[in-house]
């Protein structure tokens, strides 16, 4: 037996419950392509996405482009500091090239701390939290950013990826890990990070949206949001 | 000519995954089918390298991410898997402490090799089970690169090919890389291959 097989004998065998997890994350993709298909019945979208799903909608951009970029987030706080730091809430790090990786834990709390933090990268961002009501998809103390004035996508893709390494404990990034890279963003633009957190905190579910580069450095005008009838 | 009823779940099971990924583009829906082909074995190897916690959470990301990224799929690739595992593979690198936390657990209590693995061979899987140890010190002290192709080639079993491209390096780097991680576990387990002794 060649030596690379040889590794076959440290995989482990898929728990037993195996096949429940992959039906449920099958159940959510087909959620996600009803939803992003524009033919389906409008309350059927808004009905059948379950909650963390429909957060994960929206930090793989898929919301965005199917619901003309309608977006849920709260009020902004200002705020102040530099450099490598972790946090209870978050987690900022610079690198080498000049990008700087963030993520935030479910106990995200502190959008000011993380704002100053990068804004002391040279990241100009808003950063807002969005309170998810347990049970239901949308968050309801929130409000609506709707028509957001966006970079176009190669400018996106050039300054937001997915992924990099925090040097943090585990439980300081526990949704994904973004870098950004400041060079990239255009003169006068700014980012709109919103994390979306359970109201009880009793799940795993808290995570960054994907940044969004916005043209203006300018909060979009918030419109208060309602429940869906 | 007249219109003969088709059934839509056969053509798109005659489809190429980079037809179906091309059509996607304009019609999401499509990408539905790309899911039903290769989310059961994604997740398997995302739960293998990250255990049952995250294995759910990384599965839906990747899904997500190759989604977004669909309009850049190169279509000369018929095949998704390797694409996929890719995507796979760079959502697992932010994860890496909960990985090797993963792995540390595995190495303090092994897990039942799966049969398959060896078939009737009980004499390999015997074998395999007393180095496992020291595999895992190979597999630990690998660089991360040398790591992911080890796994994608004996974990996930894609051909070197697959393996290339799913890590965006040359056919002839997966030979050296893969060559270079045989003499080490050869010399972690003493100069000898167990699998070729008398079990």
């Amino acid at each position: 037996m060649d030596e690379i097989t040889m590794f076959t004998a440290l995989r482990p065998s898929p728990p037993a419950g195996v096949n429940a997890m992959r039906a449920a994350v099958l159940e959510r993709v087909e959620d996600v392509l009803r939803d992003a298909d524009p033919a389906a019945p409008a309350r059927a979208r808004r009905t059948r996405v379950p909650r963390r799903w429909h957060r994960l909608l929206v930090a793989g951009g898929i919301i965005t482009a199917a619901a003309a970029a309608a977006l849920v987030v709260p009020a902004v706080l200002p705020g102040g500091t530099n450099g490598t730091i972790i946090t209870k809430a978050w987690a900022v790090e610079r690198n080498a090239d000049g990008s700087v990786t963030f993520s935030v834990s479910k106990q995200f709390d502190d959008p000011a701390g993380l704002r100053r933090a990068l804004k002391a990268d040279g990241v100009s961002a808003f950063v807002v939290v969005n309170r998810l009501i347990v049970g239901e998809s949308y968050a309801y103390d929130a409000c609506n950013y709707v028509n957001l004035d966006l970079e176009p996508d190669a400018i996106q893709k050039a300054v937001v990826t997915l992924g990099g390494h925090v040097d943090a404990p585990s439980d300081q990034v526990t949704w994904p890990t973004w870098t950004l890279h400041p060079a990239a963003m255009p003169r006068g633009s700014a980012l709109l990070i919103a994390s979306w957190l359970p109201s009880n905190r009793a799940t795993n579910n808290a995570g960054a949206m994907i940044p969004l580069v916005l043209r203006t450095d300018r909060l979009p005008v918030c419109t208060p949001n309602k429940p869906p009838s | 000519m007249p219109a003969t009823p088709v059934d839509a779940h056969a053509v798109e099971e005659d489809r190429s995954d980079a037809e179906l990924i091309a059509r996607s583009v304009a019609d999401p829906s499509c990408f539905a089918a790309v899911f039903d082909r290769h989310a059961d074995e994604i997740l398997r190897y995302v739960h293998a390298r990250l255990g049952p916690d995250l294995a759910e959470d990384v599965t839906a990301e990747t899904f997500l991410a190759a989604f977004r990224s669909r309009d850049r799929y190169d279509t000369a690739r018929p095949d998704a898997r390797p694409w996929l595992y890719g995507i796979a593979v760079r959502q697992i690198a932010s994860h890496r402490r909960a990985e090797a936390r993963y792995r540390r657990l595995l190495a303090a209590a092994p897990p039942e090799i799966a049969a398959e693995d060896f078939g009737d061979r009980s004499a390999e899987r015997v074998s395999a089970q007393r180095v496992r140890p020291q595999l895992t010190a190979v597999l630990d002290a690998l660089r991360r690169q040398d790591r992911e192709l080890l796994l994608l080639v004996a974990w996930a079993g894609l051909s070197y090919e697959e393996s290339a491209a799913a890590l965006g390096i040359t056919v002839s780097a997966v030979k050296s890389r893969l060559n270079r991680i045989r003499m080490r576990t050869r010399s972690a387990l003493g100069g000898s291959n167990p699998m070729n002794e008398e079990g």
